[in-house]
């Protein structure tokens, strides 16, 4: 009895201390929007060139569906590496160090990546089904597709993110390491894409790639909170 | 913490053999019609074709129809925009990349024949021509 009294009360205070992160992130972000403000101008630029270079031509469901992964990917590239980076410019890095243990930072910063790529991906999906006059014929899949590929973009940036943080040659090195990296995402979550949106769409017929997610993002995220520990605290 | 690691690594090999599995499924490989048809999108299926009487070109409409089976004893009309391509009937194998089309037909945008070698076995080449 005391035993599990104890467990749930060290469970109470991992996620308290995550959360704590997380309402930082968040209060950072809301004085300063600067992450926000870039992804989002990211987007719609993109979004824009994308929409002159196609011109009145409606777009088929295979190519939105690339194109769309393309500008969600670069986008994340873009505006994620900066989690960690900010820490390390702005000299917090200690003090977060010392105050809360690797795992609930790690878990407060994953919580607002996901968030932060959540709203990118809301935006672009409604700025294509807008602009691009995309159809969605299967919502459920495309919205798991989604879900999915943001845990797995939130796992992959958030680790790699904390690594670089140390390096010297920042700027370039987020892309470079995260796209190779991000493949077997990338492809699956296109194809998963490119059925919702195509007619006669089923859960069963995107099944492999929709397990393929699943794995991506477990393996992912199981990853960066073992390798967090060593990053965190070298 | 040690139990801890072991839980993680394992999760990790399950979630990456999960990954694995799946995505060695999806790129590259040869699929069967009903795997194609089930894809709806472009596919690479091997497979030999039946009955030579069936083959059929249409020089009006540049069409090459054929019937073919898969691997796994699918048999579909194949239809292709071109003349018969050189050696068909000598094939032991043919691979076709394409969709499937509607009422189904399979709408092959390439065929490659595969024809008994000339070099190394005598015997499948004098079968292939008897």
């Amino acid at each position: 009895m005391t035993t599990r009294a104890h467990r749930s009360s060290a469970v109470a205070d991992w996620l308290h201390g995550a959360r704590a992160v997380l309402m930082k992130e968040l209060r950072l972000e809301w004085r300063s929007r600067h992450a926000i403000n870039l992804l989002l101008m990211f987007v719609l630029s993109s979004l824009l060139l994308v929409v002159f270079a196609l011109g009145s031509d409606p777009a088929e469901p295979p190519l939105q569906a690339a194109l769309l992964w393309i500008v969600i990917v670069f986008s994340a590239a873009v505006g994620l590496g900066r989690s960690f980076l900010a820490e390390e410019e702005q000299g917090t890095m200690l003090l977060l160090q010392v105050n809360v243990p690797g795992s609930q930072v790690l878990a407060g910063k994953l919580a607002f990546n996901v968030l932060l790529i959540a709203s990118v991906i809301g935006v672009s999906v409604l700025a294509f089904m807008g602009l691009l006059g995309m159809q969605v014929h299967h919502g459920g899949l495309l919205v798991a597709t989604l879900g999915l590929g943001t845990l797995g973009l939130a796992g992959a940036t958030t680790l790699l993110g904390a690594l670089i943080a140390k390096a010297s040659a920042r700027g370039p090195l987020l892309p470079v390491l995260l796209f190779p990296m991000l493949s077997p995402l990338f492809l699956s979550a296109v194809r998963a894409t490119r059925a919702a949106l195509g007619e006669g769409a089923t859960w069963a017929g995107s099944a492999s790639e929709l397990t393929a997610l699943v794995g991506f993002a477990g393996a992912v995220n199981t990853a960066a909170f073992l390798l967090f520990e060593y990053v965190w605290t070298d | 913490m040690n139990k801890k690691k072991i839980f993680g690594f394992v999760l990790i090999i399950g979630f990456s053999s999960l990954l694995l599995l799946n995505f060695g499924s999806q790129v590259g490989g040869y699929m069967n019609f009903e795997q194609a048809e089930s894809a709806g999108a472009s596919a690479h299926v091997v497979g030999m074709w039946v009955e030579p009487e069936t083959f059929r070109y249409n020089a009006a409409d540049n069409i090459f129809s054929f019937r073919m089976k898969d691997d796994a004893g699918n048999v579909r009309t194949v239809h292709y925009a071109n003349p018969k391509p050189a050696n068909f009937e000598d094939a032991e194998q043919v691979v076709i990349e394409g969709k499937p089309g509607t009422d189904g037909v399979f709408v092959a945008d390439n065929i490659i024949v595969k024809c008994p070698s000339k070099y190394n076995d005598q015997r499948s080449l004098q079968q292939a021509q008897s």
